[in-house]
């Protein structure tokens, strides 16, 4: 006959191998519910609201303190202006070749054109995932997979939507894989991210020259982000001699702790990501 | 009616979790507010009332985030328990009882986000990096943490008599 102290513990042995087994199921069949829509469409208008109050006000507070220094500002930009429509005739040659440049190369600009700008109206409750949630979704041509970049480069992926809001992961989080390649020698690999905010450019080969300061870019193989979109720089680098990799530390161009607006790029993703969501 | 509470409490703390908090560089590596109203509802009210709310809560966060689903229902069932388990152990007389409960239900939530991360997840990730959060947010769990459970109390307090139930006092688990 089992004591009560015994019956007590084995009950909480199995809830915890229980739990361990519905997590493990539950988390490996993530990506969506029709629950998570319903949650996003509650919540994420409030959201909406509180980031437009909070971004009303620091641009209240913000534009109080910068009339201040506005006039010396604007005599040092006046002078800088100057300088720059010099600089800007010349430039216009420069660009002009470079249109002829990518007409030759067939290069598409039109994917980053069809893009829709979002705000961000909420972040991940937990600091140890990385998500954000934007005020754009199926009504605005929002599609699970579709990349999201910023001027400085890749910052995410969509991975929920309901009709007027999309949860988005961001390159950081541990879960987000990009198919990228160093700029300046083409060695490939797999952008990871990691729990400190920075991303692990993973499945280098070894005999691949890697130094720091390196850009890194998407190589367009996943068939989501589009090809060049900037990444990162290389930060550290480690090959140790038992390895067939290297470990290399990517500092992403993104800072993701000001994103305030995104881009959502409207091209197909890769049909295998879509049937997995 | 004291749904109405949890209802505004909750939303309310959502809220500031994912609007307010990542705006404010320092308030980043807080605990987890959610999970603090959690432990206030385990500390300070009966099972039958709390658990719907802490269960909703958790679908709520769950679907807000990028975690694993059920991740967080789960760490607020567990935090939920082990408070109430805690709370009846923990001698009253203790001096420090509320924050070292508050700080306990702050570990057992990050170790379940820990066990989560490290082995859910795809990769072979180093908890190290989330080390440095771990230790953060519990020191901020055991100087914060039992002023905001007061608070969470008071306000709760303020609620009941402000929509005529008096009796705040009599549902309290203890």
């Amino acid at each position: 006959m089992l004591s009560k102290k015994m019956l007590v513990v084995v009950g909480a042995i199995l809830l915890i191998v229980a739990n361990l087994v519905i997590l493990y199921i539950a988390g490996n069949r993530y990506p969506s519910h029709g629950l998570g829509r319903v949650a996003l469409f509650l919540v994420a208008p409030f959201q909406d609201a509180v980031s437009v109050a909070i971004r009303f006000s620091r641009g209240t507070w913000d534009n109080y303190f910068v009339l201040v220094s506005t006039a010396r500002q604007n005599a040092r930009l006046k002078e800088s202006l100057k300088q720059a429509v010099a600089r800007n005739s010349q430039w216009r040659e420069v660009e002009l070749s470079n249109i002829r440049l990518r007409q030759l190369l067939d290069f598409k600009t039109a994917m980053i054109n069809q893009s829709v700008a979002a705000e961000i109206v909420g972040r991940d409750p937990s600091s140890w995932y990385q998500a954000l949630i934007i005020n754009k979704g199926s009504a605005d041509g929002i599609r699970k997979g579709l990349p999201v970049v910023v001027p400085e480069g890749i910052a995410g992926q969509v991975t929920d939507v309901s009709t007027h809001y999309a949860k988005v992961m961001l390159i950081i989080d541990r879960n987000s894989a990009v198919d990228a390649l160093m700029q300046r020698t083409r060695a490939r690999g797999i952008i990871k991210g990691e729990a400190s905010g920075r991303c692990r450019f993973q499945y280098v080969m070894r005999k691949e020259e890697v130094a720091v300061g390196d850009k890194i870019v998407a190589s367009g193989l996943d068939g989501v982000f589009p090809k060049g979109l900037a990444i990162g720089d290389v930060i550290g680098v480690v090959k140790r001699t038992s390895e067939i990799f290297q470990e290399v530390s990517i500092a992403p161009y993104v800072d993701f702790e000001k994103l305030e607006e995104v881009l959502v790029v409207l091209i197909p993703p890769a049909p295998d990501f879509a049937e997995r969501q | 009616m004291t749904y109405g509470f949890y209802i505004i409490a909750g939303v309310g703390l959502i809220l500031f979790q994912t609007t307010v908090i990542p705006g404010i560089a320092v308030l980043n590596t807080l605990f987890d507010f959610i999970g603090l109203f959690v432990i206030y509802l385990g500390f300070y009210r009966p099972a039958r009332e709390a658990l719907p709310a802490v269960v909703i809560l958790g679908l709520l966060a769950d679907n807000l985030s990028r975690a694993p689903f059920m991740l967080y229902i789960t760490a607020y069932l567990w935090v939920f328990f082990g408070v109430r388990v805690l709370s009846q152990i923990v001698q009253v007389s203790l001096r420090f009882r509320t924050a070292f409960i508050v700080s306990a239900g702050v570990l057992i939530e990050n170790l379940i986000f820990v066990f989560a991360f490290v082995l859910l997840g795809p990769g072979t990730h180093s908890p190290a990096a989330g080390t440095a959060t771990f230790i953060i947010q519990l020191i901020w769990a055991f100087v914060l943490g039992p002023i905001l459970i007061l608070s969470f109390k008071s306000a709760h307090g303020i609620w009941d008599r402000w929509i005529g139930q008096e009796g705040f006092g009599k549902s309290e688990a203890k």
